[in-house]
C-alpha cells in the first residue's frame, strides 16, 4: 500500500507508486468494499517510515452524519490526522512511534527525522515537491507544502497520548480528564520512600537519618 | 478564491470602513488578545488555561470552525460586517443623533457587544497552533479509546476464526499488512509471509488479552 513501486521505462526503472496505477484505499471497512465510498480529497499525504506518500483514499460513506467519524476511519487505519476536520496530511502510528524512540535514544529532534524522511523519499527533490526548508531552496517553499508544523504538532499530542496511556488513564473511569496533577510522571526508584526502599524505624536515626536513607537506597 | 479571499483586505475597503467608523475613541475589542497574553507567562502552570477559559476558548474555535465550513472562504467580510450592523442593532443609528453624553456611553458598550471584531484579522491569526491544540482538548478520551482498541481485539473481537481460511483459530495478526487488526490462523500467517519475511508478527495466547510479538 505504502510501498514505493518502480517502473521501467525502456532504459531504467523510475519511481512511481501504487496510487499512480490506480490504487485506492478504502477506509473504514477493514480494507473490504463500502457500499457508498465518498472520495477524499486531492494530494492526500501519507508520512510513513518508508517515507511520505502520496494516496487515493475513499471514505466510508455509511454514516454521513457523524463529521468525526472520519476521524475515527484514520484512527482505526493506524493513521493519525494532521488535523481535526478534512484532514489531507496524516501521520501513520509507526512514524510516530519511531521518532518517539529515536528521541528517547539519541535525543534526536524533529526537523532532522522529518528531512531523512523526506531525503529517504526523494533524495535530489526532484519527483515529489513536498517539503524544504533549505536555505537555498526558498523559492520552492512558495510552491511547495511544507508540513514540519502539521509534524510537530502532531507529534506534541502523541507523546502526551503515549504519557497517558502509560499512565493508565484509558482505564480510568474518569478519563483523561481526572488525571491528578503529577499524574503522569513515573516515580524515581532511587529517592527514598518511607515504607518503600527503607528501613523500618529510619525515623529514629536522628542525625545520621541523611546517611542511612542514602546507604539504603544505594542498596536496592 | 485567492483574489476574492484577500479582497476586503485592501486599500479602499478599509478606508471606506474607517469613514462608516465613529469619530468616539474607544477601543476595539480584541478577542485574541487574552488568548496570546497566556503564551508569554512564564511557566507551565502559568500558560495552563483553567476550565472555564478553555470551554470558551473551545466556543470560540468551534464558531470560526462553522464560519470556515458553512459560510465558505470566498464570502467577503465586508458583507458579513454589513449585515451584522444593519440587523444587529437598529436602535444605535437613531440614537447617535441625541448627542447626549451618557446615552452616548450605552451606546459604545452596546455596539462593542454586538459588532464582530474589525476585519482585519487575517487568516493566520483565526487557527493558531494553541487554538488547535485547545480543540484537540475534548478529543482526547476518544482518541486514546481508539488506541487501547487497537492494542486489543479490536474489531475481531466477535470473529474468533482465520479471516483468510475461514476455518482456522485465528490468534496471530500482522503489524504491517491489513493494518493490524485482521486474524489469521498460522499456516495462512506463514504462507502470505513468504515474501514478506521481514513483517512484524503478534499473537493472542488468550482471547481478550493483549497481543505479544512473537520473537
Amino acid at each position: 500500500m505504502l510501498t514505493p513501486a518502480q517502473k521501467w521505462n525502456g532504459k531504467f526503472f523510475e519511481k512511481t507508486s501504487l496510487s499512480n496505477l490506480g490504487l485506492r484505499i478504502q477506509l473504514g471497512h477493514d480494507g473490504a468494499s463500502c457500499p457508498c465510498p465518498c472520495p477524499g480529497p486531492q494530494g492526500f499525504m501519507v508520512f510513513d517510515v518508508s517515507g511520505a506518500h502520496y494516496v487515493n483514499i475513499d471514505y466510508c460513506g455509511c454514516r454521513p452524519d457523524d463529521p468525526m467519524d472520519r476521524r475515527t476511519q484514520h484512527l482505526r487505519h493506524r493513521w493519525f490526522p494532521a488535523t481535526l476536520i478534512r484532514p489531507q496530511t496524516v501521520f501513520t502510528f509507526d512514524f510516530l512511534n519511531t521518532f518517539h524512540e529515536l528521541t528517547l535514544q539519541s535525543k534526536g529532534n524533529l526537523y532532522d527525522f522529518y528531512l531523512t524522511i523526506l531525503r529517504k523519499t526523494d533524495n535530489a527533490n526532484i519527483t515529489i515537491k513536498i517539503v524544504s526548508l533549505f536555505a537555498y531552496e526558498q523559492h520552492l517553499l512558495t510552491c511547495t507544502q511544507n508540513r514540519f508544523p502539521e509534524v510537530h504538532r502532531t507529534f506534541r499530542l502523541w507523546r502526551n497520548l503515549m504519557s497517558l496511556k502509560r499512565a493508565g488513564r484509558g482505564q480510568d473511569p474518569l478519563g483523561v480528564g481526572g488525571t491528578e496533577p503529577g499524574g503522569l510522571t513515573v516515580e524515581c526508584p532511587a529517592c527514598p520512600h518511607p515504607g518503600k526502599n527503607l528501613p523500618a524505624g529510619w525515623e529514629n536515626a536522628g542525625a545520621l537519618r541523611c546517611v542511612v536513607c542514602l546507604d539504603f537506597c544505594e542498596q536496592c | 478564491m485567492p483574489i476574492s479571499f484577500f479582497l476586503p483586505l485592501t486599500a479602499g475597503n478599509f478606508t471606506a470602513y474607517m469613514s462608516k467608523r465613529t469619530n468616539d475613541n474607544t477601543p476595539e475589542p480584541r478577542v485574541e488578545k487574552r488568548i496570546r497574553s497566556n503564551a508569554h507567562r512564564p511557566g507551565f502552570r502559568a500558560s495552563r488555561l483553567r476550565d472555564a477559559e478553555v470551554e470558551q476558548v473551545v466556543a470560540e474555535a468551534s464558531q470560526i470552525r462553522k464560519i470556515n465550513t458553512h459560510q465558505g472562504r470566498t464570502r467577503s467580510k465586508t458583507k458579513k460586517r454589513v449585515h451584522a450592523t444593519t440587523g444587529g442593532e437598529p436602535n444605535a443609528s437613531t440614537s447617535t443623533t441625541d448627542a447626549s453624553p451618557q446615552s452616548s456611553t450605552t451606546i459604545q458598550t452596546s455596539t462593542s457587544k454586538a459588532t464582530p471584531p474589525p476585519p482585519a484579522k487575517r487568516k493566520r491569526d483565526r487557527a493558531t497552533t494553541q487554538t488547535k491544540l485547545v480543540e484537540w482538548l475534548d478529543l482526547r478520551d476518544s482518541t486514546l479509546d481508539e488506541l487501547l482498541r487497537l492494542d486489543g481485539l479490536g474489531p475481531a473481537l466477535e470473529v474468533s476464526k482465520c479471516w483468510s481460511c475461514l476455518t482456522g483459530e485465528g490468534t496471530h495478526r500482522c503489524l504491517d499488512c491489513g493494518h493490524g487488526t485482521r486474524l489469521l490462523c498460522v499456516g495462512c500467517m506463514v504462507t502470505k509471509h513468504c515474501e514478506l519475511e521481514l513483517h512484524r508478527v503478534e499473537v493472542s495466547m488468550q482471547r481478550n488479552i493483549l497481543f505479544y510479538f512473537v520473537c
